[in-house]
């Protein structure tokens, strides 16, 4: 193309052709036929190339067609579903059950309410009426807000009830919309509330809002409740709803009898370490879970679990740990006489009894009568690495393993010297504070065989044989020690005819926050088991600062106050657990008779 | 031939589209149909979890223990006691069926007597007859019908 275009007739071939006297016609035909020859290539190649360009396309096409028809041919057939308006929020939790499948939390559907203030029509007219509605919601400051021109949206409720709802309707202001929740139900009430904690909502949105766990096993099991492969299965706990609800009624009543301000109580299976019941009272609604305190001890507030987070001084229920460890390691035997002289002095120290019990005491009768000074002079034949090392074997340094989010902060309090001192004070429970899971699962691990077992709050499939920490023998005699407590000891209103109730009391003077001790506010516990000759379950069972008033003088020794509440607990719980009232064997008297000689 | 293979392979064509269009419109309405169906079993769903939760609330131990305390003169029900087990020992024999005497020979219930309860005592004897007398007025058809309907054991 880029050639010069040539003239159809140029001159000095005409001029030649003329001189010639040829026809210079055939010139300017022979030109012409030349350059049409032209043109019709170029259309040519430009007619290739669109055919090229057109199939390249329908192959294309056809090819997409293809491949897009094999992948469908070959690919699995899936169910379509909707996709839920792009939304990534997912409400969804799984329920909680108790150990017979008896619910114990779930999820209803409700509906939050919000509003579009600039949709609204008359502002302070729907606000009045929403304040009829709710009769908790400051109207004047969510007028303000609804007014707020900047505000293109407004959250007013969270949940709302079917009447709340139908009530919002018929306000009729096309600017209140609804959107949909799922939203956490505790059916039991106040019932296990610091076993189950609570829920709240986590990122919102208006087609759903996520629901967290904020305490407790909800809080601790979030991700496995809210996993999308395990929403069907519901999370089993080793409650029993029946139990824990008979535990709860008697241990209110005994708290108020008592004149108590808390209480606590544990039941443990011996065998498996499995919860059965847990409760803390004063206890609270996981349906409407209060704020925490901002001001004062923690410890007061409804929502702190006496029995994991609370770490006290126990007293005298420490005695059979220390006694179990001498007995094990044969530093004495149930017989072995030991010197209860009181007051004790060691150094600047001054150890003394609750009574004088005389100058000695043999193990057996120090376990009875609940001699501190016994105990201390048990300790000191022991030593203190010994016992340290019993005590670290049972769990009582660490933090209880329990599936509670509030677990970790239960963390005993250790004194920073072991030395002959705290061994001593440790020996009969002070120095030391341990939780009422601690002391329930060592317990457990004491009187089971000897066995160590770890306290769940799960379902277990079966009894979990952990590593020996005292021989069966010495957990044999164990029992028999703690029966004789309730026979003829501290404990005599702790009897409860066919259950054979074996157990300590231990009433720790409460300390100062700012060192020393209360001189009239005790802490009462009562721990043991029962059966004793067959242990099926471990109790233990704190007041917090109770009395009782008999002639006119108050008692605050455990033997006055946890233990009457336990017994009424073990008599009402044992039938609901199944365990028949039984005549102890009169064999296991003759082996303990026997041994005692 | 070749205009006949044109129409065969013309109408064969329609009948494929007309095949394709039934087949898309069929799909689609399984697929709303399906849609129609998530959306039920997620509602039905939803009405289970709060009728489950109804039950629960309903059955809460609390509300339990009020009901059986509102309708104590009714039922009766306290909690439950260690005296309330007991053994299969205690149960008493059941007590052999009453023979139809007009059936049944003497001679054919031998095995009685060798029959003992648990304790080794012979087995009580089937409770008599109720009705000893025939009433004045001779013995009506049913017997039952004339039993004395104990009165006043409903006026609480």
């Amino acid at each position: 193309m880029s050639e010069p275009r040539r003239p159809l007739r140029p001159l000095a071939p005409v001029l030649r052709a003329r001189e010639r006297g040829e026809n210079p016609d055939l010139i300017e035909r022979e030109n012409r036929a030349r350059r049409s020859d032209a043109l019709r290539d170029r259309l040519r190649r430009q007619a290739e190339g669109r055919l090229l360009v057109l199939s390249v396309f329908f192959i294309a096409a056809f090819a997409a067609v293809g491949v897009r028809m094999g992948t469908l041919a070959t690919s699995v057939p899936v169910e379509p579903t909707r996709l839920g308006g792009g939304s990534q929020i997912t409400s969804a939790r799984a329920d909680i059950v108790d150990r017979n499948g008896r619910l114990m939390a779930t999820n209803l559907v409700t509906q939050a309410l919000y509003a579009h203030p600039q949709e609204m029509v008359d502002i302070p007219g729907a606000v009045a009426q929403l304040a009829a509605i709710f009769p908790d919601i400051d109207a004047a400051a969510l007028e303000a807000r609804l007014e707020d021109k900047n505000r293109k949206f407004v959250w007013i409720r969270k949940t709302l009830s079917p009447e709340e709802i139908q009530a919002v309707y018929d306000i009729g202001d096309p600017g209140l919309l609804f959107a949909s929740r799922d939203m956490r139900i505790y059916p039991n009430g106040h019932l296990a509330a610091h076993v189950l904690g609570g829920a709240s909502f986590g990122t919102e949105g208006v087609n759903a809002a996520e629901v967290i766990g904020v305490a407790g096993i909800e809080k601790a099991f979030d991700d496995r409740l809210r996993d999308p492969a395990e929403l069907d299965k519901p999370l089993q706990l080793s409650i029993d709803v029946t139990v824990q609800s008979a535990v709860t009624e008697v241990l209110e009543g005994g708290m108020h009898l008592m004149h108590a301000k808390g209480a606590s109580a544990v039941i443990m299976d011996v065998h498996s370490g499995e919860i059965i019941s847990m409760v803390s009272l004063p206890d609270f609604d996981p349906n409407d879970r209060p704020q925490p305190l901002t001001t004062g001890d923690q410890s007061d507030s409804p929502l702190f679990n006496r029995a994991v987070q609370g770490v006290y001084e126990l007293g005298s229920v420490f005695k059979i740990l220390t006694v179990s460890a001498a007995l094990d390691e044969g530093v004495v035997n149930v017989n072995t006489v030991v010197n209860t002289q009181s007051p004790m002095r060691w150094g600047r120290f001054k150890i003394s009894d609750f009574h004088n019990y005389g100058p000695s005491l043999s193990v057996r009768n120090v376990i009875v009568k609940s001699s501190n000074v016994g105990t201390a002079h048990i300790a000191q034949m022991l030593g203190g690495p010994r016992q340290k090392a019993f005590l670290e074997s049972l769990g009582l340094f660490e933090p209880t393993p329990v599936e509670l989010f509030e677990a970790p902060s239960g963390r005993p309090l250790l004194p920073g010297k072991w030395g002959e001192i705290q061994s001593m004070t440790i020996s009969y429970g002070h120095g030391m504070s341990t939780s009422p899971v601690h002391l329930a699962s060592a317990y457990s691990s004491l009187v089971n065989g000897g066995t160590l077992v770890k306290p769940t709050l799960l379902k277990q499939s079966g009894w979990t044989l952990g590593p020996q920490v005292i021989k069966p023998e010495t957990s044999a005699t164990v029992r028999s020690l703690l029966r004789d407590v309730v026979v003829k000891g501290t404990a005599t209103f702790g009897n409860v005819p066919g259950y054979d109730v074996g157990g300590k009391t231990g009433s720790a003077d409460k300390p100062r926050p700012n060192g020393g001790y209360y001189r009239d506010k005790v802490l009462a516990t009562f721990a043991g088991t029962f059966p004793a000759h067959d242990p099926k379950y471990v109790f233990v069972v704190s007041l917090d600062e109770g009395y009782e008033i008999v002639n006119g003088q108050a008692f605050r020794t455990a033997g006055w106050t946890a233990v009457p509440v336990t017994a009424e607990i073990i008599r009402r719980i044992a039938p609901l657990l199944g365990l028949p009232p039984e005549i102890e064997p009169a064999s296991a008297d003759g082996v303990r008779e026997a041994r005692r000689g | 031939m070749r205009v006949f293979f044109g129409l065969l392979l013309g109408a064969t064509v329609l009948a494929l589209a007309f095949w394709a269009y039934q087949e898309n419109y069929r799909t689609r309405e399984v697929l709303a149909e399906t849609r129609a169906m998530q959306s039920e079993i997620g509602h039905l769903r939803e009405q289970l979890g709060v009728l489950k939760a109804e039950w629960a609330y309903l059955n809460r131990p609390d509300r339990l223990r009020e009901l059986a305390d509102l309708n104590f003169a009714r039922l009766g029900l306290l909690p439950m006691t260690p005296n309330q087990f007991g053994k299969v020992s205690e149960i008493a024999y059941p007590p052999p069926p009453v023979a139809d005497v007009e059936t049944v020979e003497i001679d054919a219930m031998p095995a009685l007597p060798n029959a003992t309860t648990e304790d080794g005592l012979p087995p009580p004897k089937p409770a008599a007859p109720t009705i000893l007398a025939a009433p004045a007025g001779g013995l009506p058809e049913d017997p039952i019908a004339t039993l004395p309907i104990e009165e006043g054991a409903d006026n609480e």
